[in-house]
């Protein structure tokens, strides 16, 4: 980064401002303590990468970019001018857009990891400038909640401060210290900025348990590596003293008896330490598979709509498997290769210093040489995998679609392109293996010509020293036999580090996992909630999955104990959010959901849980019997409680059908049942669960009116006595509440009597219902 | 069903009249559970019906029975059903908390009764298994008499369920059930991890 904050500037920043841009700050008349943000978007204005930098001050805002050279301001507008603030979305990031003097002005560009920033500066901004007022949609408004929705004194309610303390240093804790970068969504660990040691160090802690086998392994490696260093030696008495001198002969029979015992011993270490790898490595990994799991499951709702489930089950399965690979063989072999090459050193040193010398000289080649060639065949075998994988989607997408491709008569056209993808994964296939097959040889070669230079220089020493006071034919042959030790974890070692490095990665994505920080926990001081009634009150509840955007502004709202609301409007009004808020799968971000009076973020969230009950559009059965699967929510229940679950839900005829009746295995490898009876097994669940609130999200648009009706009366049974917030697609779905409300664009558009909404004219309620009747009117006819 | 339940719990009059429920009528399940010492079967042996009368008021000449959990809990909760005019099971009659509480030849006529439908056989000794080109050829000892047959893919055909159940499916969509895995016989249980 630029040089250091210059004075002042730290306390409005979230980067330290670089003193050029400092400068040509104060040039335009801004002093830091006049200051209230300075922030920078590393988005040129003309869309370069390059720094940006937006000024608010008490007067005046400013943008300054370092174009090419010096920076200067781009833009300069005074507050007193400033009508408005917003964003604007474009793909890879937005535009900041202000409003100055009635004429909106482009003012800023910046990344997406800065879109959430800039939206907060904007909506702020547009709060100063244009605090809110009861908006024109208010004539349309009616009913009760229209009135509590915007209280009338917001009007005149006083402009609030430009204050920016409070983002200031929400950014400053989402961004890495030592590099300045945002960190990724959700977690704090910076990708950057990732120790390699601090990750070996994490790995280290999950095998903490385990260390007496791992010392074992230690003391089982280096004995090995000893033993393997004696053998050549022993070589060397065999040749000098025993083969050379037939007088030695008696020698012969111990000698080899001992290489042998050598041998037993050295493949029994060999077995016992692989063994207790092994398990070590499979005991480590495990216990962090386990942990990552287990922290998924803790986290909130909106990480996982965040990830791809794809990528999470990646990371819990794939990653830790690659640690795995290392912990049990990356370790052992580097440790053993690295105690070998030492002692092979030492050693050829240690027998003659001039000669090993010598002999050492071509190593370096070797490790340059087996390290530009892995580089090489790594990337083609990259390449391949990549080939690999391609060919199998394909396959997997043709086969699963397959039925478009027949309706369309595409199939010849589908096996050309198959036959594409297959054509280059041969061609890959056959780059990397014949890459593989030459280079190999080749660097074995190179090692083998070494050799070449033992037998040379080995035979001059001999001939130099015809006594062989300190250089004999022994002393040759183990010199042999140690060059061949020394070559192949060389070669081995050079590749330590690109497999170090995978397996770190993988080690560290696993540990992001474990860096999040579930958004939904519950406080410290979390009351248990009693037994509910079941009264729900929406306090001026606004919240955004982004929360630049909300999905729902304002929202007031009560509803009764065991009242049924109708949730109506059209999709992407806002009605799921509602729900999910109330099962605080989600925590708003203004206002507040109070259950039977409690703040439901001050109640144990497993306490409120179990008291709200969803039946959910896409019902989720588990692989698992019928009756594990009603269950689900009550694993106490009994096995009659459960039939008479089943028929309360209209489900039982159709279970006693089933092969195993209730004990009928379901789920990806069991029996299949149809949408409507996997609703009604899903109602079972909730009834089952008896939940004081009920929220039902039913998709029924999907079945047969026969099927439906059998859903509805589950439905009526189930909603009973209970506190139910449903939304229904089709508006006869409705038919069992008490009140509807009806929701557009995040906001209670409109609540009252299915009879009352009808007869507002021009009410939002009274088109959707037109457009349906209108809508199955036509499929009547045409169909 | 003895009494008539309107569909629906709440008064349709809230109902959105605009698009007005669906025209097919559809009664409430109910489930009636049956008192045991009001019940007595009949059957003249060999396949002959089965009889079942309840209370001395009702009787049924040909009736049907299930178990609810056929897996977990064969002697409770069995479901009676009446017989449609074809000889198919038809409507459900009542449920029987316990086969126990029966007197023990009732039991037995009850037993015959479950007997006919549920035709799983079960493994009690594997012969042999081995493949022949893409099936493979399972002989087998089972409760109800030697059996051999075919089976092609043995990924979806062969199943394991918790407690060592597996359950295996022919060509001819037959099963065939392992009650407990680790209760076979060595030689047994070896051939079959070797598909495992």
């Amino acid at each position: 980064m630029n040089d250091g904050n210059p004075t002042g500037w730290s306390a409005v920043s979230i980067r330290p401002v670089p003193a050029d841009i400092a400068q040509a700050l104060e040039a335009q008349g801004f002093k830091p303590e006049r200051c209230v943000l300075c922030v920078d978007s590393r988005v040129l204005p003309d869309g370069r990468y390059g720094e940006s930098w937006l000024a608010v001050g008490d007067e005046r805002l400013a943008v300054v970019s370092r174009n090419g050279h010096a920076p200067e301001a781009s833009w300069t507008a005074r507050l007193n001018e400033v009508k408005g603030a917003s964003t604007q979305k474009v793909t890879g990031g937005g535009v900041l857009v202000v409003n100055v003097a009635g004429k909106p002005q482009e003012v800023l560009r910046y990344d997406a990891g800065h879109a959430p920033l800039f939206g907060e500066v904007a909506q702020r901004i547009q709060r100063h400038v244009a605090p809110p007022k009861k908006e024109e949609k208010d004539a349309e408004l009616a009913g009760k909640g229209a009135a509590e929705s915007a209280p009338s004194a917001a009007a005149e309610a006083p402009a609030p401060p430009l204050d920016f303390k409070e983002l200031l240093k929400k950014q400053r804790e989402l961004t890495c210290p030592s590099c300045l970068r945002l960190y990724p969504k959700n977690t704090k660990v910076c990708p950057f900025c990732v120790k390699r040691s601090s990750t070996i160090r994490r790995v280290m802690a999950f095998a903490k348990p385990y260390r007496t086998k791992i010392l074992l392994m230690a003391f089982l490696m280096f004995t090995g590596t000893a033993l393997h260093m004696v053998e050549p030696q022993i070589v060397r008495i065999l040749v000098d003293d025993v083969i050379g001198k037939p007088q030695n002969a008696r020698m012969l029979l111990p000698l080899i008896a001992l290489m042998g015992l050598l041998m037993f011993v050295n493949y029994g270490i060999g077995i016992w330490r692989g063994r207790l790898g092994i398990w070590v490595g499979c005991h480590v990994t495990n216990g962090i598979q386990g942990q990552a799991f287990e922290h998924l499951q803790r986290l909130s709702l909106s990480y996982f709509n965040k990830q791809q489930t794809g990528a999470l089950m990646s990371r819990v399965n794939n990653d830790a498997r690659q640690m795995q690979g290392f912990l049990v063989e990356g370790i052992q072999y580097t440790v053993i290769n690295v105690l070998m090459v030492i002692g092979v050193i030492a050693m050829l040193l240690w027998m003659n210093p001039l000669l090993g010398l010598m002999l050492l000289a071509p190593m370096p080649v070797v490790v340059v040489l087996s390290a530009v060639i892995w580089k090489k065949i790594h990337r083609r075998f990259h390449l391949l995998w990549n080939a690999i994988s391609a060919a199998t989607a394909y396959l997997n997408d043709a086969l699963s679609g397959v039925r478009v491709i027949k309706a369309f008569g595409k199939e010849s056209e589908e096996v050309g392109r198959f036959g594409e993808k297959i054509a280059y994964s041969r061609d890959s296939m056959i780059d990397a293996e014949q890459t593989w097959q030459t280079l190999v040889p080749v660097l074995n070669m190179i090692v083998h010509t070494s050799l070449l230079l033992v037998w040379y220089f080995g035979a001059q020493q001999i001939y130099d020293d015809p006594e062989g006071k300190t250089f004999t034919l022994g002393s040759l042959m183990a010199y042999i036999a140690y060059l061949g030790m020394v070559y192949g974890p060389l070669q081995l070692l050079t590749r330590l580090n690109d497999w170090l490095s995978r397996s770190l990665t993988a080690a560290a994505r696993v540990f992001e996992i474990l860096d999040v920080e579930p958004e939904i926990s519950d406080r410290p001081d979390a009351k248990p909630l009693p037994e509910v009634k079941g009264e729900i009150e929406m306090r001026g509840v606004t919240f955004g999955y982004e929360k630049h955007t909300p999905v729902l502004k304002n929202v007031s709202l009560t509803i009764k104990p065991g009242e049924m609301i109708g949730l109506v409007g059209p999709s992407g009004a806002g009605k799921s959010t509602f729900i999910n808020l109330v099962g605080r799968l989600f925590d708003v971000d203004e206002g507040a959901i109070l259950v039977d009076g409690h703040d439901i973020r001050e109640v144990k969230t497993a306490d409120l849980r179990r008291q709200v009950g969803y039946v959910l559009q896409d019902t989720f059965l588990f692989s698992g019997t019928v009756a594990e699967n009603i269950a689900y929510a009550r694993p106490g229940a009994t096995k009659e409680e459960i039939i008479e679950a089943a028929v309360a839900a209209n489900a039982h005829t159709f279970i006693m059908k089933l092969p195993d009746g209730y004990d009928t295995f379901l789920g990806e490898r069991g029996t299949r049942v149809s949408g409507g009876e996997r609703q009604r097994i899903a109602i079972a669940r909730a009834i089952l669960h008896n939940p004081r609130i009920l929220i039902l999200d039913e998709a029924t648009s999907s079945v047969d009116t026969e099927t439906e009706a059998r859903i509805q009366i589950a439905l009526g049974t189930l909603v009973k006595g209970r506190t139910t917030i449903a939304i229904a697609h089709r508006l006869s779905t409705l038919r069992h509440a008490d009140r509807l409300v009806v929701i557009k664009d995040g906001e209670v558009l409109e609540q009252g009597s299915h009879a009352e909404l009808m007869a507002k004219e021009g009410g939002e309620y009274r088109k959707l219902v037109n457009i349906q009747t209108e809508w199955s009117r036509n499929i009547a006819v045409g169909g | 069903m003895t009494d008539e339940q309107k569909t629906g719990s709440k008064p349709a009059d809230a109902a959105p009249a605009a698009s007005a429920g669906p025209p097919v009528k559809v009664e409430p399940e109910r489930l009636e559970w049956l008192e045991p010492k009001s019940l007595a079967f009949r059957w003249d042996g060999g396949t002959g019906p089965i009889a079942m009368t309840i209370a001395d008021q009702r009787t049924f000449l040909r009736i049907h029975a299930g178990q609810a959990y056929p897996q977990s809990d064969e002697r409770r909760f069995i479901q009676f059903f009446d017989s449609r005019k074809d000889g198919q099971r038809g409507e459900p009659v009542g449920m029987l908390r316990n086969l126990d509480d029966l007197q023990p030849e009732q039991q037995k006529i009850v037993q015959e009764c479950l007997k006919r439908s549920y035709l799983v056989p079960r493994v009690l000794r594997i012969v042999d298994i081995h493949d022949e080109y893409h099936l493979v050829r399972w002989t087998l000892e089972t409760d109800r008499g030697p059996v051999a047959f075919d089976m092609d893919n043995i990924y979806k055909n062969i199943q394991r369920r918790p407690g060592g159940r597996v359950v295996l499916t022919d060509t001819h969509e037959n099963h065939y059930e392992i009650p407990d895995r680790k209760k076979l016989d060595r030689e047994s249980r070896a051939m079959l991890d070797a598909y495992l």
